[in-house]
C-alpha cells in the first residue's frame, strides 16, 4: 500500500503504539483513536492538529508544524509526539 | 569545530526548524525578540500551564563510538520559573537520551538516560544570570562499546555557561541508547510552569564546543570594542553586572566576556600562582573555547571585583601590567618594546601581535556604582573637544614649554589647586596638587610610589582621581619609569587611553596600574597658529617643520627656547589653522634680529616707502622717499650709495636725513662722478638698531649737461 502525505482538510487516525503509552489511555488494551487533520501547507510548511484523549476532562490539541523531510513521513512523526506526551514517563515527569 | 546546523530563527515561520509543537491553545511560541547583536528574529516560549511549546530539529548526525554533539545558544529569561521546568531534549532517532532541566533558582541539569533503561543526573550548574543573555552549551557524548561484555561507561555529558566548563559526568554506559539520528527539542516540552518566558537565539549543532555569534572587529584599534576582552568574576552578581554595563554602553560583544569562575578576591592575590589559578588559567580556557574571540582580541578590559594586583618579590604587580603580555612566560620588570618610540604612531592589532603584545586596562571601584561612573566619564570625555578653559595640569616646567604640549593646543599650567582640570602629570617630581573646580577629568597621572594601590579605598592619589571624576588614571604601586610625553602624543593623533598607557609605560609584568575605558579618545583643538621660521629672508623659512604651535586665544609665544644665535637674523611666519587645516596664503612675517651678545635688538621701525632716485644736473642725485612711522618712530634716515646693486651697509651711512614726524617726505641729494651708475640704500634707525633696508637704483651721475635754467615768472602788464 502506498502511503500518501495528508492533504488539506484530510483527516487521519494515527497509528499510535499501544506499548508505548500509559495504561490509563487504552481503550480495552488498545491505544486510543488519535486522529490529526492537514490544515495548511503554505510552501512547504505543513500545519496539522491533533486531538488527544482528554485526561482531565478537557479535549487537548496538539498542533504541529513540520517544515522538513518529506510529508509523507509526517503521520509518522505526529504518532512519535503522540506517544511521547501519553508515555508514562512523560505523566511521571508531569 | 564543524558547525552542523547554525538556527539563527531568521527564516520566516520558524522555517530552519524541523517542527514546531503547541500542546493547547494557551502556551505560545513566537519568532521575536532577536539576539540583540545580531539579525531581527529569534524564538521566544510563553508558557500557559499546562500546555507546552517546543521547536525541534533532527539532523542527519549519527555518534559513533565515543563521539559527541554540541548544542550552544543563546538564551534569556525576564524572570526564572516558578518551579522546575524542561528547555530542552536530546534524542537519538525516537529514542531519549537527555533531558535539560531549568530549576526555580536559575540553576540546570541534565538527566541522562542509559542503556539499562536506568537514569543519572549530572550535578547543578551555576546559575543563569536572570535578565541577561546567557550562552549554554551542551554536550552529549556516546560512550564507548563494551570490552569483553564489561561496558565502558564512558558516554555522559557537558554543561558550559558562557565559556565556563560548569558540569561534567562521563560516566553512564548510553552506548547502545545513542545510537541514531540526533535530534532535539528547544523551549519548554514537559513541565510547563505558568507564566514561564525564556527565549532562544543563535543556536548552533557541532561536533565540538560551537563559539557564540562574534562580530567581526571593523577596526584595528581598541575603540573597536570588538577587539576588547571583558573580564568578570562570574561567581559575583556586581562583576557580572558590570560586565554588562560594558555590554550596553561600551559596545563589547557579549561573546566577549569572559568569565573568570575561580577568581576569588578584589584586589590582591597572595602571589603570582595565585593569579595565574584565579585569572590566567581561566582566560587561556576560555580562549581555548573562543577563538574567534582569541584572535580578535587586543585589548583586555578587567572588570569590576577582578583581581587588580598580586604580591611577587614583595612587590605588589598588576594585572593590567601582567596581562599586557598575557600569555607569554611572567617575568617581572620587562621592558615594554612600544615605550616612548621616536615617532608616536597608533599601535595595530598586527604591531601587536609581532611582540604578543595586549592593550590592557581596568576598572574597579569601591562600588558598583562607582565602577559604572568610570566608564560613564569615560564616554562622555570620549570624542568631545577639550574645552577651551580646560587646563593641562604638569608639574615639568620643561614639558610645558616643549612642542609636544603646545601641540596640543590646550591652556597648560603648572600643577596647584587643579581648577578646570582635563589632563594632569605629575613628572618627575614636585609638589602635589589639590583637586578644586574640576573640568573636563579625562586623565591623571602620577608617578609616585604607591599612588594607586588600590582603586577601591585607602590613600592612593588615583583611587582619588577617580572619586574626584576623573575617567582614567595611569599610576603605580611602586615607582617606575614612564613617558608622559607619549602618553599624551598618543592622545592626541588620536590613538585611544589603551594606546597612550602602552606607549607611556617603560616595563610591563611590573607596577604600572592603567584604569580607564580602553577606547577612550580625547579631541583637542586642531583651531589655532603655526609658527615656523628660517634664517634671514622669508625663503629660508622651512615651513614643513613648526617651531611652535599656539592655541586660537593666544596673542603671543614665548620661543626663548627654540635658541638664536648672536648677529644672526630671523625670520618668523605664522600661519592659521582650522580644524588642522593651515592656510598656506596667509603668512604673517616679522623678523627678528640678535645682536652680538645674542640678544634680541629690540623692535625694529618700520621700513621706507615710496623710495626713488633722480639723475639731476651737475652730477646730483637725488634720492626721495616717505615715511610712516610704526610702533616705533625712528631717531633718523640713514643712506648709502654704491656703484653695484649690493649696497654695502655695514659701514657708517654716506648720509642722514633727520626724522620729523610733521613731515612724511623726504629727500636728500648727492653729488656724484659724471658718468657712473649708482644704487642707494635706505634705513630707518632707532638707535643702532635698523629697519628692513629699502634699495633704489640705477640712476647715472651727469655733470656734463646744462645747469637746469632758472625760471623767472613776472606779470607783463
Amino acid at each position: 500500500m502506498t502511503i500518501e502525505a495528508l492533504v488539506v482538510n484530510e483527516t487521519r487516525a494515527l497509528k499510535i503504539d499501544a506499548r508505548k503509552i500509559d495504561a490509563k489511555f487504552l481503550v480495552e488494551g488498545e491505544a486510543p483513536k488519535v486522529e490529526v487533520i492537514c490544515r495548511a501547507r503554505p510552501g512547504r510548511s505543513r500545519y496539522y492538529t491533533a486531538e488527544l484523549p482528554a485526561t482531565d476532562g478537557e479535549p487537548r490539541f496538539i498542533r504541529v508544524q513540520c517544515n522538513e523531510g518529506d510529508p509523507i513521513n509526517d503521520e509518522a512523526l505526529l504518532a512519535e509526539i503522540v506517544e511521547d506526551v501519553l508515555s508514562p514517563e512523560e505523566l511521571k515527569r508531569a | 569545530m564543524s558547525v552542523l546546523h547554525y538556527l539563527d530563527n531568521e527564516v520566516p515561520a520558524f522555517g530552519q526548524w524541523t517542527a514546531v509543537v503547541e500542546m493547547g491553545v494557551a502556551s505560545t511560541i513566537v519568532q521575536m525578540p532577536p539576539f540583540p547583536e545580531r539579525g531581527t528574529n529569534g524564538l521566544r516560549v510563553i508558557i500557559v500551564a499546562p500546555d507546552v511549546v517546543y521547536v525541534t530539529k533532527t539532523t542527519m548526525l549519527e555518534l559513533g563510538d565515543g563521539e559527541n554533539v554540541d548544542i550552544g545558544f543563546w538564551v534569556y529569561m525576564p524572570a526564572w520559573p516558578s518551579g522546575t521546568t524542561q528547555i530542552g531534549r536530546l534524542y537519538t532517532g525516537a529514542t531519549l537520551v537527555g533531558l535539560l532541566y531549568l530549576y526555580n533558582d536559575g540553576t540546570m541539569r541534565l538527566q541522562l538516560f542509559d542503556d539499562g533503561g536506568g537514569n543519572t543526573w549530572t550535578g547543578f550548574t551555576s546559575a543563569l544570570t536572570i535578565g541577561r543573555w546567557n550562552y549554554v552549551v551542551i554536550r552529549l557524548l556516546r560512550a564507548t562499546p563494551d570490552v569483553l561484555g564489561v561496558p565502558a561507561a564512558d558516554g555522559g555529558a557537558d554543561i558550559w555557561i558562557n565559556g565556563a566548563h560548569d558540569v561534567t559526568l562521563h560516566t553512564i554506559d548510553n552506548y547502545d541508547r545513542v545510537a541514531g539520528a540526533f535530534k532535539f527539542r528547544l523551549g519548554v516540552s514537559g513541565n510547563p510552569t505558568d507564566g514561564f518566558i525564556c527565549d532562544f537565539d543563535e543556536i548552533k549543532v557541532a561536533d565540538s564546543y560551537p563559539e557564540p555569534y562574534v562580530p567581526e572587529p571593523e577596526s584595528e584599534y581598541p575603540d573597536d570594542a570588538a577587539r576588547t576582552t571583558v573580564l568578570y568574576r562570574s561567581a559575583l552578581a556586581d562583576s557580572v553586572t558590570f560586565a554588562d554595563y560594558c555590554v550596553d554602553e561600551l559596545g563589547a560583544p557579549r561573546a566577549n566576556l569572559c568569565p573568570l569562575p575561580n577568581a576569588t578576591a578584589n584586589e590582591s592575590l597572595a602571589d603570582y600562582p595565585t593569579f595565574q589559578a584565579e585569572v590566567e588559567t581561566d582566560l587561556a580556557a576560555w580562549f581555548v573555547l573562543n577563538p574567534t574571540v582569541a584572535g580578535n582580541t587586543t585589548c583586555f578590559l578587567v572588570g569590576y571585583g577582578v583581581p587588580g594586583y598580586f604580591t611577587h618579590n614583595v612587590k605588589s604587580h598588576v594585572t593590567t601590567s601582567r596581562l599586557m603580555r598575557y600569555g607569554l612566560l611572567f617575568g617581572s620588570i620587562l621592558l615594554n618594546p612600544f615605550y616612548d618610540p621616536a615617532i608616536v604612531t597608533r599601535l595595530t592589532a598586527t604591531d601587536l601581535a609581532v611582540e604578543g603584545m595586549y592593550h590592557a586596562t581596568r576598572i574597579d571601584a569601591a562600588s558598583l556604582v562607582a565602577a559604572k561612573a568610570i566608564v560613564d566619564d569615560g564616554l562622555v570625555a570620549s570624542h568631545v573637544t577639550v574645552p577651551d578653559s580646560d587646563i593641562f595640569y604638569h608639574e615639568s616646567a620643561a614639558y610645558r614649554a616643549s612642542l609636544n604640549a603646545q601641540h596640543l593646543r590646550m591652556e597648560l599650567a603648572a600643577l596647584t589647586t587643579l581648577t578646570d582640570d582635563a589632563l594632569t602629570a605629575f613628572d618627575p617630581i614636585g609638589a602635589s596638587a589639590t583637586f578644586g573646580a574640576g573640568g573636563s577629568r579625562v586623565a591623571f597621572l602620577h608617578n609616585r610610589a604607591n599612588s594607586a594601590d588600590s582603586l577601591r579605598g585607602g590613600a592612593s592619589s588615583c583611587y582619588e582621581a577617580l572619586t574626584e571624576g576623573y575617567a582614567s588614571i595611569l599610576g603605580f604601586t611602586s615607582s617606575m619609569e614612564h613617558d608622559f610625553t607619549a602618553f599624551f602624543e598618543m592622545l592626541r593623533i588620536g590613538g585611544t587611553l589603551a594606546e597612550a598607557m602602552m606607549v607611556g609605560s617603560r616595563v610591563v609584568d611590573y607596577t604600572i596600574v592603567h584604569a580607564g575605558i580602553p577606547g577612550l579618545k580625547l579631541d583637542f583643538s586642531t583651531t589655532g597658529y603655526n609658527v615656523y621660521r628660517g634664517a634671514s629672508d622669508v625663503l629660508n623659512v622651512d615651513y614643513d617643520t613648526p617651531v611652535a604651535y599656539l592655541r586660537r586665544s593666544d596673542t603671543s609665544a614665548s620661543l626663548v627656547s627654540l635658541g638664536h644665535g648672536a648677529d644672526s637674523e630671523y625670520v618668523y611666519a605664522i600661519r592659521p589653522v582650522w580644524k588642522d587645516v593651515e592656510t598656506p596664503d596667509i603668512d604673517s612675517i616679522v623678523t627678528v634680529v640678535m645682536d652680538g651678545a645674542g640678544d634680541w635688538e629690540g623692535n625694529r621701525p618700520d621700513p621706507v616707502i615710496y623710495a626713488r632716485a633722480q639723475a639731476e644736473s651737475g652730477g646730483d642725485i637725488g634720492v626721495y622717499f616717505s615715511y610712516t612711522p610704526g610702533s616705533l618712530a625712528p631717531d633718523d634716515f640713514a643712506l648709502w650709495y654704491d656703484t653695484n646693486p649690493s649696497v654695502d651697509t655695514s659701514g657708517a651711512p654716506d648720509a642722514t636725513v633727520t626724522y620729523n614726524r610733521a613731515s612724511g617726505e623726504y629727500s636728500h641729494t648727492f653729488t656724484l662722478t659724471n658718468g657712473l651708475t649708482y644704487w642707494f640704500a635706505i634705513a630707518a634707525r632707532s638707535g643702532a638698531i635698523e629697519s628692513e633696508i629699502v634699495t633704489v637704483g640705477p640712476e647715472v651721475a651727469d655733470a656734463t649737461g646744462p645747469a637746469a635754467p632758472d625760471v623767472f615768472i613776472a606779470s607783463s602788464f
